[in-house]
């Protein structure tokens, strides 16, 4: 599920290398989550969108953007509900969503990189952040919500 | 950002047709299909174009070149309730001076982020008007 990976040592290195894993890279794993492939190959299909895709001036969406979206889902992959739709959003950048019968979560990716997220659990409880690259309990929360019923 | 006041000439009641790309639509298996907030967002003005449903037709609105596009409808007052402003902007309509043409301001101080709440608003109250299969 998960790897590990030390940085390079440079030549004029002569100390041991560090014995601590200096970043967890997450894997995919099709098997375990299957929703999670068809999610990133949904996400990768808005490159094939154009400059002004909506007829109204909008840029297309850029690699970064769908790079980004796709770290999310893997981020996301343990959730239990697969996601239900992903949108090209007007003006730049995309959203994934989540219709669930109870909950419905949406995460919007700008094209700046940043990442925004929205929930709502019945009509009227809902909430809305940031969700920074670094916030894990933030991901670990989203992944809750999707996966406790 | 639209810096311009909500306009009291069109009514609460007033229908606004959006337009809806193929990708702004969930289709859940055996259920209707439904417009996504993203259909009532915009990252470069954080305006939201629609058009007043009296004033224009679905002809116009959908030609041969927006087969694939479906139609919903939302109202001036739903709009309003989401807190965006309601004004007129015949110059950003399909053709010159088109007295159809609405853009739906966000909020005063609300940047074009944070506004997943009221997009989602609007796509939970829209109802079809032309809808695609």
């Amino acid at each position: 599920m998960i790897a590990a990976h030390t940085l390079p040592q440079p030549a004029w290195w002569t100390e041991p290398p560090p014995s601590q894993w200096v970043e967890v890279i997450p894997l995919f794993d099709a098997t375990e989550r299957p929703w999670l492939l068809s999610a990133a190959n949904d996400v990768l299909k808005l490159a094939t969108l154009s400059d002004n895709w909506d007829g109204e001036g909008s840029p297309r969406v850029q690699p970064s953007t769908l790079a980004k979206a796709v770290e999310l889902l893997c981020k996301l992959a343990t959730a239990v509900e697969p996601m239900s739709h992903v949108s090209p959003v007007p003006g730049g950048g995309l959203q994934l969503e989540w219709f669930l019968p109870d909950r419905y979560l949406e995460i919007e990716v700008f094209p700046d990189g940043s990442v925004e997220y929205l929930t709502k659990r019945g009509a009227a409880q809902s909430s809305e952040g940031t969700l920074p690259p670094e916030d894990s309990e933030r991901v670990r929360e989203l992944v809750a919500f999707l996966s406790h019923r | 950002m639209c810096d311009r006041p909500n306009d009291p000439s069109i009514p609460n009641e007033e229908r606004l047709w959006r337009r809806i790309r193929p990708d702004w639509v969930f289709r859940p298996p055996g259920q209707a299909p439904r417009p996504t907030s993203a259909a009532f967002k915009d990252n470069l003005s954080g305006e939201v174009s629609v058009f007043i449903a009296s004033l224009t037709t679905t002809d116009t609105l959908l030609p041969q070149e927006r087969a694939t596009d479906s139609l919903a409808e939302i109202t001036a007052g739903l709009a309003r309730s989401a807190g965006y402003k309601v004004v007129r902007d015949p110059e950003g309509g399909l053709v010159p001076n088109d007295p159809s043409h609405v853009v739906l301001c966000p909020p005063r101080g609300v940047g074009k982020k944070r506004l997943h709440k009221a997009a989602v608003t609007l796509a939970e109250g829209a109802t079809w008007v032309v809808p695609r299969s």
